[in-house]
């Protein structure tokens, strides 16, 4: 079965270099300002060390709470 | 750090998390028939969400709530008076025939939180005037009234009521002796200690008294039916100077450094006027159109806002020339501008707030930097947004909204500060298919299209180039450095396409492993990542071991 993931790809060669996967489902929605946040099939938006691509932690919302959209806030 | 999240649910949602604690720290819910969250942009001033319903909502958002103009409850007719602390706005509608009240709300969505309501024989309510703790509501009463009224629960304290033939209280005024001044429509100024609401010294006059004002030190002025302003001491109550105007009744009146009277006139006139000599230094005379000064507001220096019969209310720059600055005129149907407010001062405020007269009363937040009145904007082709992209620091204040179109249309939307509109729109050739995706760099916008599409538009929203595939494209993001656009596709197994901008051509692309596609793309700190889904747990156990081995190498 298919699962969460996020891959990191090094631009230049436009190779994988390392990934993110949880557990079966989908990443919906991904937000790289100031860290890089996934937002999954699940109620859950996953903070994601990019240095190690393990995660740091989430926020998970109550039932069928799914994040479809992430935005980050900037400036004011 | 704040990260806002939209919800695929119904009614759609919107939640504030703080990071890196990734903890809860507010949430919008939308409401009913507001369907999920299909577009999410940042935004410089606001954060902006589009629910997924037709036609579709670009929603500002302040604090997570939403601010667009209010319409007041059954029996609350006209805004007769408004002002505000730091905290709520306090408003006074006309209630004839019942008692006055003043309602407490908040200054983001006017719910009320708190109302004090008059007792028998109170009328409405026609003046307010806010000073530390406490509200000062002049009653249309017969004899006179104020009432002195606690701000942290809206209960009565005091009143002073005058004798007999003391008619209403048109206007209030204070002075930080402390005294409050009450101007009669019988004609006279009432001095009343604040402490106990007793009358301790009056200046009897003939006119009717429309407008107070005071200088915080040695007068307090007031302005007449008759066109006149008075200046009267505030030891002795007696008469020094007066302003004969005689070009229409003073309607309105504020000081900062000098003496601001707004006159009942056409075209409507706001006069400035020496604070000890009376004399006239300046004016502001409104052009075609502009009839008769209705409320007057200081807000900070500069400037003073000025609410006319005309539906506008017109930013003057004060104290220096007088010059208007901005102004912000109503919709057709709307009416004249009774009263202004704004919370705290301009500089602390996101809003002032003017009161119609309408019947249930109006109140209408207005940016007092565009001028322009802060409302939800809804798109006219009544298409849903598929997404969003906002301005960013240092840019210019624009947002641009993909619709789901046949061909396609991006919006560029104006947010400058409290208001959306509508200022420019490209639209697409035949078989150009809805927009997925949106991505900025510097002035120009790449817009994805269902298609295949990743087309480049220049800051007059002009196609100037166009790179052409055949799958759709779902995301896109692009580097710091601007040299390429990274274009998601919607293909099984996904791919991501590296368009160089400078010919919108293909550079090289990455194919997924068979059951791994691409949903959404995000570039930091020299990496590009693809979120979607990846193969199974089996399978990721090994990709992981190369990942790190690759790295440790």
């Amino acid at each position: 079965m298919a699962g969460q993931c996020v891959i990191q790809i090094d631009p230049d060669s436009m190779t994988e270099v390392a990934r993110w996967i949880g557990d079966p489902g989908q990443v919906l929605s991904l937000n790289g300002r100031d860290g890089l946040f996934a937002g999954l099939n699940t109620p859950d938006v996953v903070n994601i060390n990019t240095g190690s691509m393990e995660e740091t932690n989430r926020w998970t919302g109550a039932a069928g709470e799914v994040p479809q959209t992430l935005a980050r806030a900037i400036g004011g | 750090m704040t990260v806002y999240v939209g919800l695929q649910t119904t009614p759609s949602r919107v939640v504030q998390i703080n990071t890196p604690a990734m903890t809860e720290a507010g949430r919008w819910v939308g409401e009913a028939g507001d369907i999920e969250v299909p577009a999410l942009g940042n935004q410089f001033w606001y954060n902006h969400i589009v629910p997924n319903v037709i036609p579709s909502k670009i929603i500002p958002l302040d604090s997570l709530k939403v601010v667009q103009r209010h319409t007041l409850g059954a029996g609350e007719g006209e805004v007769l008076a408004s002002t505000a602390d730091n905290s709520y706005l306090y408003i006074a509608p006309n209630t004839d025939p019942n008692p006055g009240i003043v309602k407490k709300v908040s200054p983001l969505d006017l719910v009320e939180v708190a109302r004090w309501t008059g007792g028998v024989g109170d009328g409405k309510v026609l003046s307010l005037l806010l000073q530390g703790s406490y509200l000062y509501a002049g009653l249309d009463t017969t004899p006179a009234v104020v009432v002195k009224i606690q701000l942290s629960n809206m209960t009565e304290v005091a009143r002073w009521t005058g004798g007999v033939g003391d008619g209403p209280v048109n206007a209030l005024a204070y002075q930080n002796t402390p005294w409050v001044f009450a101007g009669l429509n019988t004609g006279d100024v009432v001095e009343i200690r604040p402490s106990d609401m007793v009358e301790t010294d009056r200046y009897s006059g003939a006119a009717i008294v429309l407008s107070l004002a005071s200088d915080n030190s040695l007068y307090v002025y007031a302005g007449l039916s008759t066109g006149t302003v008075l200046q009267i001491t505030i030891i002795g109550m007696a008469l020094n100077f007066s302003w004969v105007g005689g070009e229409g009744a003073i309607n309105a009146m504020c000081f900062s450094g000098a003496v601001y009277a707004g006159l009942n006139s056409t075209p409507a006139v706001v006069v400035k006027l020496n604070r000890d000599t009376m004399v006239e230094e300046d004016r502001w005379t409104g052009g075609a159109g502009d009839s008769v000064v209705r409320s007057l507001l200081l807000g900070g220096v500069p400037p003073i806002y000025v609410g006319l019969e005309s539906k506008t209310v017109v930013a003057l720059n004060v104290p220096t020339d007088m010059t208007e600055t901005g102004r912000w005129t109503g919709d057709p149907t709307d009416t004249e501008v009774l009263s202004l407010a704004v919370r705290g001062t301009v500089a602390l405020s996101d809003h002032i707030w003017a009161g119609l007269n309408f019947s249930p009363g109006v109140m209408v937040p207005i940016s007092p930097t565009s001028m322009r009145e802060a409302k939800i904007w809804v798109n006219v082709d009544a298409q849903r947004i598929l997404c969003l992209l906002s301005a960013l620091p240092g840019g210019a204040l624009f947002g641009y909204a993909g619709l789901n179109t046949n061909p396609a249309v991006v919006i560029r939307f104006n947010d400058d500060y409290g208001a959306l509109w509508e200022e420019d729109r490209w639209t697409g050739g035949v078989g150009d298919g809805p927009v997925r995706s949106l991505a900025r760099l510097s002035t120009y916008v790449l817009v994805g299209l269902q298609t295949g599409q990743v087309v480049l538009l220049d800051d007059t929203m002009a196609e100037i180039a166009r790179w052409t595939g055949t799958d759709p494209v779902v995301a896109l993001a692009i580097p710091p450095a601007g040299d390429y656009v990274f274009a998601g596709l919607g293909t099984t197994p996904g791919e991501v396409v590296k368009i160089e901008i400078a010919s919108m051509t293909e550079d090289s692309r990455w194919t997924g492993a068979p059951g791994e596609t691409v949903t959404s793309l995000a570039y930091r700190g020299g990496y590009l990542y693809i979120g979607g889904t990846g193969p199974g747990a089996p399978q990721f156990q090994v990709s992981q071991a190369y990942a790190l081995s690759r790295r440790n190498v």
